[in-house]
């Protein structure tokens, strides 16, 4: 008796192992799945949730489900999983093409292009001119971008009045030149009888968007941010390291705030609460602050430099070679991602540009104050995504924290460990 | 007679080995098999995103370790916190467990106060730390300038020695709880009538502490040691939030770059020869603690 109740619960343990995982609901109830990844802040801002009801509704038979990530760190899970050929999402959003490198070294994802045919039915004139670059890796479409972004300076107006920075009409002064801007930072900071900094007169993002803060400058000084190699940033020259001490110095005097060597939020999150005049970062920074400094009291600036132009990128969607759903991904991108709901209001109440042509327009035209930066906007260029990107932006944050705080450090070491850097990652 | 007796005891034997069958496939799994592999990775050249084979590259990743210099601020970090960590958990959660065994008023809202840390998630303390800390607009900095203390106000987490003694007192803050219940419960424990016959002999104050509470609570202190210094060495989560590590790598810990080198630059060989080290590190501190213990407790 004893052994055939063992026999049983043996029994009983191996059919409940093997069935466990069992048959999913949406298999069972005879619809096909898909599943898409996104950080919670592309789910709100680029509308992903109405998106993802009106492809239901436009397909009953698709049942689609919405994974939030916890952020970007975690991808390196799916490169596990990838490489076995396995998968639970058919379509990742990712924080800038930067992120699918990995993936792409290691032919994880597919090539729209080539593998899924992309373009067959959705032509790519129905891009803005230059957003399908910012998904290349090496020249392979490994990325599609939903949204894009610029770089600016977003300006707190109302100070600019207060230091005197403003023209006749009231507009505040162009920043022509890292001098200028170094300039503006010092009369635009503030302290108290104690000399304690009561507002700061700039922010750099000196965090994870170090990258792009760099290369933009050198774009907007030199239109190719490269050197002849094409993967070395155009920092060792006069013009580079002039800017470099300017950081410094403001650094040191307290005019440019510290805030994103720990944060990388710090200096947006500043500049919404009004403590900081100028923000250098993402342009969509000014529309966060439209609710705390208010619309009347912001205004767009491009990067300083002698082209004038600016570093574009976008958050990214891939799709795994493993998914077995790749064909419903590439229906949801078009009807979904840029379908008129998404591409507009994404970029009229966030910022995050539309990258379809139509809606580009018409969105534009709603927000009167990105006009001011559109010059700019119209000489936007990409980034060179090395493959090890992530050891290159640790590296590069050491660098710029380091560097910025102690008056011992020249300009010119930190362009040489930036070109010894470079020399030593992954391209 | 004898056979039957002998049969049932290899029958019970046999069914004894087939109940320990689930615990030996569980260990083998998830405990044997992943540190033999390290083991191996260790000994391997193998990037996860880049190469599809590993390559044997003998102790060359030991060797990159001590010639890495963000590996040796890791090591540096983590020892200074393991050490000043270690003293100030066991230091603060004694003393908080005396002020409890002796305070017998209101000891329950006093324990829940002293637990409540552990029941907030580590990563939500971070960031609320984080907020308050901030150097624009955390409320320390506005509330000592309020008070007319604006010359005390700082850059309490970009300015790298300040970042480093909130991680601790964060850390420290988020940990105490558990190790004074730990101590608590060793001085419920302690036997009435060892107090009673020390306060006979005339031994108060800090006599009945050193003479004894602390050498009956040598068991207690094993334990609390041991817990303590695995929570210091494998810190990660508030260096990770509340700093990323930074500035500059001033608040990197070994276990954060270990995680960096595997999951971020996925460079499994070098994070894997990082974990062995990092592993070597408990068992030491381990061993030296359970030493520590035993002549005290002697």
């Amino acid at each position: 008796m004893k052994k055939i109740t063992a026999v049983f619960l043996i029994a009983c343990l191996v059919l409940a192992t093997v069935f466990a995982g069992g048959s999913s609901e949406a298999a069972s109830s005879g619809k096909r799945k898909l599943t898409i990844a996104a950080e919670s802040w592309e789910i709100n801002k680029i509308f992903l949730e109405q998106a993802i009801e009106s492809f239901k509704t436009a397909h009953p038979d698709v049942d689609v489900e919405l994974v939030t990530l916890a952020d970007q760190t975690v991808l390196g899970n799916y490169i596990l999983d990838w490489s076995k050929g396995n998968t639970e999402v058919d379509l990742v959003f990712l924080d800038g093409g930067v992120y699918s490198s990995e993936y792409a070294a290691k032919g994880l994802i597919y090539d729209f292009e080539k593998d899924l045919n992309f373009f067959k039915d959705f032509p790519k004139t129905n891009f803005q001119p230059g957003t399908l670059d910012t998904g290349l890796i090496k020249g392979t479409q490994f990325c599609l971008p939903a949204i894009y972004e610029v770089y600016a300076i977003s300006i707190n107006k109302k100070m600019f009045k207060e230091a005197g920075l403003v023209d006749a009409k009231g507009e505040p002064l162009p920043i022509k030149t890292w001098d200028d801007f170094y300039d503006f930072a010092e009369k635009l900071t503030k302290k108290d009888a104690m000399g304690t900094v009561t507002q700061v007169g700039g922010s750099v993002q000196f965090g994870n968007n170090l990258n792009g803060i760099l290369g933009c400058a050198c774009i907007a000084e030199f239109g190719n941010p490269y050197e002849a190699d094409g993967v070395t940033f155009k920092v060792n020259n006069p013009q580079m390291k002039r800017m470099i001490e300017l950081w410094q110095k403001g650094i040191q005097n307290g005019y440019l705030s510290q805030a994103t060597f720990v944060d990388n939020a710090g200096g947006r999150n500043g500049f919404k609460a009004g403590q900081i005049a100028m923000c250098y970062e993402a342009a969509g920074r000014w529309m966060e602050a439209l609710q705390t400094v208010g619309a009347e009291n912001l205004a767009l600036m491009a990067v300083p430099g002698k082209d004038g132009g600016t570093y574009c990128f976008g958050c990214q969607m891939v799709i795994p070679k493993a998914s077995k759903s790749a064909d419903l991904a590439c229906q949801f991108i078009k009807e979904g991602v840029y379908g008129e709901y998404s591409q507009t209001h994404a970029f009229t109440e966030y910022g995050k540009m539309a990258v379809i042509s139509k809606y580009f327009k018409k969105a534009l035209d709603e927000t009167p104050l990105w006009k001011s930066i559109e010059t700019s906007m119209n000489k936007a260029r990409i980034l060179y995504t090395y493959e090890e990107s992530q050891k290159f932006l640790t590296g590069l944050d050491t660098i710029f924290q380091k560097g910025l705080v102690d008056p011992k450090t020249s300009a010119d070491l930190i362009v040489n460990q930036i070109l010894d850097l470079t020399a030593s990652v992954r391209k | 007679m004898q056979e039957t007796i002998s049969s049932r005891r290899k029958a019970r034997e046999r069914w004894g080995r087939l109940f320990l069958l689930p615990t030996c496939v569980i260990l083998f799994v998830f405990v044997i098999y992943p540190i033999g592999y390290t083991l191996v990775l260790s000994l391997c050249d193998y990037n996860f995103a880049f190469d599809y084979h590993m390559k044997f590259a003998g102790f060359g990743n030991f060797v990159k370790m001590f010639r890495d210099p963000v590996y040796l601020t890791s090591l540096a970090n983590t020892m200074f916190f393991t050490l000043v960590m270690f003293i100030f958990l066991v230091v603060f959660s004694l003393s908080l467990a005396l002020l409890l065994f002796y305070k017998k008023k209101h000891s329950w809202f006093f324990r829940t106060a002293i637990f409540v840390p552990i029941v907030v998630p580590a990563s939500l303390i971070c960031i609320l730390f984080s907020f308050m800390l901030a150097d624009n607009f955390g409320i320390i900095n506005k509330f000592l300038m309020s008070i007319g203390l604006s010359s005390w106000t700082h850059n309490w987490l970009t300015d790298a020695t300040s970042a480093k003694w909130w991680v601790m007192i964060v850390s420290v803050w988020g940990k105490m709880g558990f190790c004074t219940i730990l101590f608590l419960s060793g001085l419920q424990n302690i036997p009435s009538d060892l107090f009673e016959a020390a306060e006979i002999d005339g031994a108060v104050g800090w006599k009945k502490l050193i003479y004894v509470i602390i050498p009956n609570l040598a068991e207690t202190f094993v334990v609390v040691g041991i817990w303590a210094i695995l929570q210091c060495l494998k810190l990660f989560v508030t260096p990770n939030v509340l700093t990323k590590g930074g500035p500059a790598n001033a608040t990197k810990v070994l276990y954060q770059y270990i995680y960096d080198t595997a999951f971020q630059n996925f460079d499994m060989g070098y994070a894997s020869a990082q974990a062995i080290i990092l592993t070597v590190l408990v068992m030491i501190f381990s061993f030296l603690n359970m030493k520590i213990g035993k002549k005290e407790g002697e």
